[in-house]
């Protein structure tokens, strides 16, 4: 009988979140280096986040909007920005655990929790760029009016 | 004769082929590393600038175009025009021809640069960066290297080779972090000021530098502010003034025969939060009795032609120098501005001085002498103020700033630049109660850039900000982590407009303020009324209605 996948993850927490790791760093602009700020921001996120996988109980909402601000502005398409969950599930699936539709489940809710918040960072960056061509044009009334 | 010990060319060629390090992986294994594509895309490359604005300079070839077009409409003989730029700068600029030599490739500059950290690209390590424009160089210039082509690593100028510059050096904020750590003493921000000046030969260029810059020529600063608006704009802050502390400030305008002429950038008098760090200026000169006078003519500290050229940086750095002559004043203090006070410390006293008839700075409060500005006869307002503080010239209530815990960014320019590191800081501890500093590697000589400095704030370019923005926010957050730091303080007006969006999208709830706003915030006014709020009419802790005066 094949154990919980919960349970098989948590056991193989390490080579597991290593080989995650390297994964997602692999796929930064110019293939990443654990050295670089960037790879670093990300990799100390990825633990918590990999926490919040096989326990519900554990916070995943403040690591996946740190991981995916840090991603809604790199020079990678949203499509493949957002597969870092799915990279796990790779991983995890070569595990001997009954892993077929909870785990699926779970980690396509985080990856959608993880598409909200990763809009919510465009929106940002468009809320920003609108707001300097507002004040932009703000201060041209201003010059006109005197 | 055959010598086992002195390989064919052939054969040496192969053997090096064979064993030479190749960065560029996966798709691009077994190419070199310029062979690895520049691709613009939204948020990565600054508009152009407008032909309007190019023929209201006179610079060249004005056109509508786009980095994604794939025509630039590169002007006919654009080789020859930069080969003969080139040559024409490596011997007027020894800076220059120096720099393109004498690179080790040791790599000590790759992971100081903010925009490499924060987008992870190789060619922004400032030495491949600096390697784009010196592999030209090689092909053209020195004749060792044309012979050995294959092992010096020199290429043929092309239209991509354009693009890249284009792309890179507009990716580089001439912060000069890198040659902090360079052990050749290279400075990369003068070899991206010469591509940008080679590029902007051929009309290869950015409308939010070169818009400034026609403002600037034509009006006296880079917001295009006629001087009729800019004196009412201050006016403006003086009514505001008198609202929160009930005290009239008395500020003048092109008066001559004041002894000190005070310049600022001039998003202190129309950017927000710069004119709160104004109100501050101005409630300090009113506390202390300055003579002083501001000119709506030269009514900009910045100096966005030295991200242009060396012509236009003289020329709108001769503009201060000239007005100062006209109004007869003693000498010249200066705001919070980043590369101002570059241009100023650094290159004034020989592309315009020596200004010979203004005096050597003495305070007229404190009698201090400025001996390090007797060159450039101009003081910085933070070195101004701490001597204030020193000589006990100033009623001080830190107590009023106790709304904000504070963390203090070096502005490049003035960190580097200047080597000024302590008087901000000083002021900074005798006006508020809480400051705490950021990791000691970003902070000081050692400070990371906002990300958008040398011209590279336009909205446009946003993702790049953010990304080149990323190790200066980092910084920031681990105070706020650790001290629950909510107040970024600075002295720099590209800073006061870069690190707001920074700070919105990386750590939001940290605010942005200039040092001396601050200042204003906790000045003892003679005959002011009650004060409750901030210079941002935001509530002070422990100073409501309610409250016990101190």
């Amino acid at each position: 009988m094949t154990r919980a996948w919960e349970q098989i993850v948590k056991e193989n927490r390490k080579s597991l979140l290593e080989r995650w790791t390297s994964s997602v760093i692999a796929m930064l602009p110019g293939g990443g280096s654990h050295g670089s700020l960037v790879a670093a921001a990300i990799a100390e996120e990825l633990g918590a986040l990999f926490d919040a996988v096989a326990d519900r109980s554990a916070q995943a909402n403040e690591p996946i909007m740190r991981i995916t601000r840090i991603l809604a502005v790199q020079e990678i398409p949203p499509s493949k920005s957002l597969s870092i969950l799915f990279m796990l599930r790779g991983l995890i699936e070569e595990l001997p655990a009954e892993c077929d539709h909870p785990c699926r489940d779970r980690l396509e809710e985080l990856t959608l929790q993880s598409f909200d918040s990763y809009m919510k960072h465009r929106e940002t960056i468009y809320q920003i760029k609108f707001d300097e061509g507002r004040r932009k044009m703000h201060m041209a009334l201003r010059r006109a009016e005197s | 004769m055959s010598n086992k010990y002195a390989l064919k060319p052939d054969e040496l060629k192969k053997e090096f082929e064979q064993k030479k390090p190749r960065i560029p992986k996966g798709e691009f294994a077994g190419k070199d590393w310029w062979d690895l594509p520049v691709e613009f895309r939204d948020g990565n490359w600054c508009f152009p600038a407008k032909p309007e604005v190019l023929d209201e300079l006179h610079f060249a070839n004005p056109r509508k175009w786009a980095a994604t077009d794939k025509d630039w409409q590169l002007p006919a003989g654009w080789e020859k025009t930069i080969h003969d730029g080139m040559k024409d700068r490596l011997k007027r600029f020894r800076s220059f021809k120096v720099f393109m030599d004498s690179c080790v490739r040791c790599g000590a500059c790759a992971d100081k640069c903010h925009f490499f950290l924060g987008t992870g690209d190789p060619k922004n390590m400032p030495v491949l960066r600096a390697e784009l424009v010196r592999s030209v160089y090689r092909n053209d210039f020195t004749t060792f290297a044309k012979i050995l082509k294959n092992f010096s690593g020199s290429r043929t100028l092309t239209a991509d080779v354009i693009k890249e510059w284009h792309m890179y050096f507009h990716q580089c904020t001439e912060c000069r972090r890198c040659s902090v750590f360079c052990p050749m003493g290279i400075d990369t921000a003068e070899i991206t000021m010469m591509v940008r000046e080679l590029l902007n030969l051929i009309g290869v260029n950015n409308n939010w530098i070169l818009a400034p810059v026609a403002n600037c020529n034509r009006t006296g600063n880079h917001l295009g502010i006629e001087p009729h608006t800019f004196e009412q704009n201050i006016m403006s802050m003086v009514d505001d003034i008198e609202e929160l502390t009930g005290v009239t400030v008395n500020p003048t305008f092109n008066r001559k025969g004041a002894e000190i002429l005070f310049i600022t950038p001039s998003g202190d008098v129309f950017g927000d939060p710069g004119v709160y760090t104004m109100m501050g200026y101005l409630l300090l000169f009113h506390h202390i009795g300055l003579d002083y006078t501001i000119s709506t003519y030269a009514s900009e500290g910045g100096n966005f032609g030295m991200f242009t050229s060396n012509e236009m940086m003289k020329k709108i750095n001769a503009k201060m120098y000239h007005e100062a002559k006209r109004l007869g004043v003693k000498w010249i203090l200066g705001g919070e501005c980043g590369h101002m006070w570059r241009v100023v410390h650094q290159y004034m006293n020989t592309m315009n001085g020596p200004a010979d008839f203004l005096k050597e700075p003495v305070s007229p409060i404190t009698g201090t002498k400025f001996t390090n500005a007797k060159a450039t006869k101009m003081v910085h307002i933070a070195e101004f103020t701490a001597d204030l503080i020193k000589h006990g010239k100033l009623k001080l209530d830190p107590k009023r700033n106790d709304h904000l815990r504070t963390t203090f960014h070096d502005s490049c320019n003035v960190a580097r630049g200047m080597g000024m590191f302590e008087e901000p800081r000083y002021v900074l501890n005798n006006v508020c109660n809480v400051f705490h500093e950021m990791p000691e590697n970003t902070i000081k000589e050692q400070t990371f850039c906002c990300g958008s400095g040398s011209g590279l704030n336009a909205e446009e370019f946003m993702d790049i900000r953010m990304r080149g923005g990323f190790p200066r926010a980092s910084a920031v957050a681990h105070v706020r982590e650790k001290h629950k730091v909510d107040s970024l303080v600075t002295i720099c007006a590209i800073d006061r407009a870069s690190l707001p969006p920074l700070m919105r999208y990386w750590n939001p709830g940290v605010t942005v303020y200039g040092l001396h706003e601050l200042v204003g915030n906790a000045l003892v006014m003679k005959g002011e009324k009650k004060r409750t709020e901030d210079l941002r009419e935001n509530p002070m802790a422990g100073f409501g209605e309610d409250d016990d005066d101190e």
